[in-house]
């Protein structure tokens, strides 16, 4: 996990956000660019 | 987490969907789900990748974890609005849905607005042409 590149700054409006493929809490794997490919999405971060 | 739940129905209604992610387990966030009666997908960063990849990871807590933060994605995935917050709090919901209205009911540009009507033209170069034919005017006395 600590191999993964830190980013110093979260994506700003107007940028491409990097995609990601995550299992959700099914673990079915989801998308991100499949996610929000029709609407807007809102991605909601918590700490756990 | 509940303040999104209790905001979801108006994030749809905007055209919108929501989605949570977290450094938790599936199993924890299964869990997490039906504790709060969340409908929408929880996503599982365990591995902290996206965390990390998305500028949001707080290292010094619980041993790595994602910072409060909320993200409006439109496809591509390109960011129409950020926020992120250092301590446990974040933006309230209501707010994700005042930009996602406003977004949404921004009018599109009038194209006769954009574009001259015929008329117009045809006027103008009418004009254009009678004036460039006017005999110079004489000098006012």
């Amino acid at each position: 996990s600590s191999a993964y590149p830190v980013r110093a700054t979260p994506p700003q409006p107007g940028e491409t956000a990097p995609d990601f493929e995550l299992p959700d809490s099914t673990g079915a794997p989801r998308r991100l660019s499949e996610l929000c490919s029709t609407n807007p999405l809102v991605l909601v971060f918590y700490r756990g | 987490m509940a303040d999104y739940r209790q905001q979801e129905p108006a994030i749809r209604a905007a055209g919108a969907q929501l989605a949570a992610i977290s450094v938790d387990s599936p199993e924890k966030s299964q869990a997490v789900r039906g504790e709060l009666h969340l409908h929408f997908p929880i996503l599982c960063d365990t591995l902290r990748r996206v965390a990390r990849e998305w500028g949001v990871y707080n290292a010094r807590e619980k041993g790595g974890v994602a910072k409060p933060a909320v993200f409006i994605l439109d496809p591509g995935p390109v960011v129409r609005y950020a926020s992120v917050d250092e301590v446990a709090s974040r933006i309230p919901a209501s707010e994700v849905v005042r930009v996602l209205s406003a977004h949404g009911h921004t009018p599109a540009p009038e194209r006769r607005r954009l574009v001259p009507h015929p008329g117009n033209f045809f006027r103008a170069v009418r004009n254009s042409i009678h004036f460039g034919m006017r005999e110079p005017e004489s000098p006012s006395k």
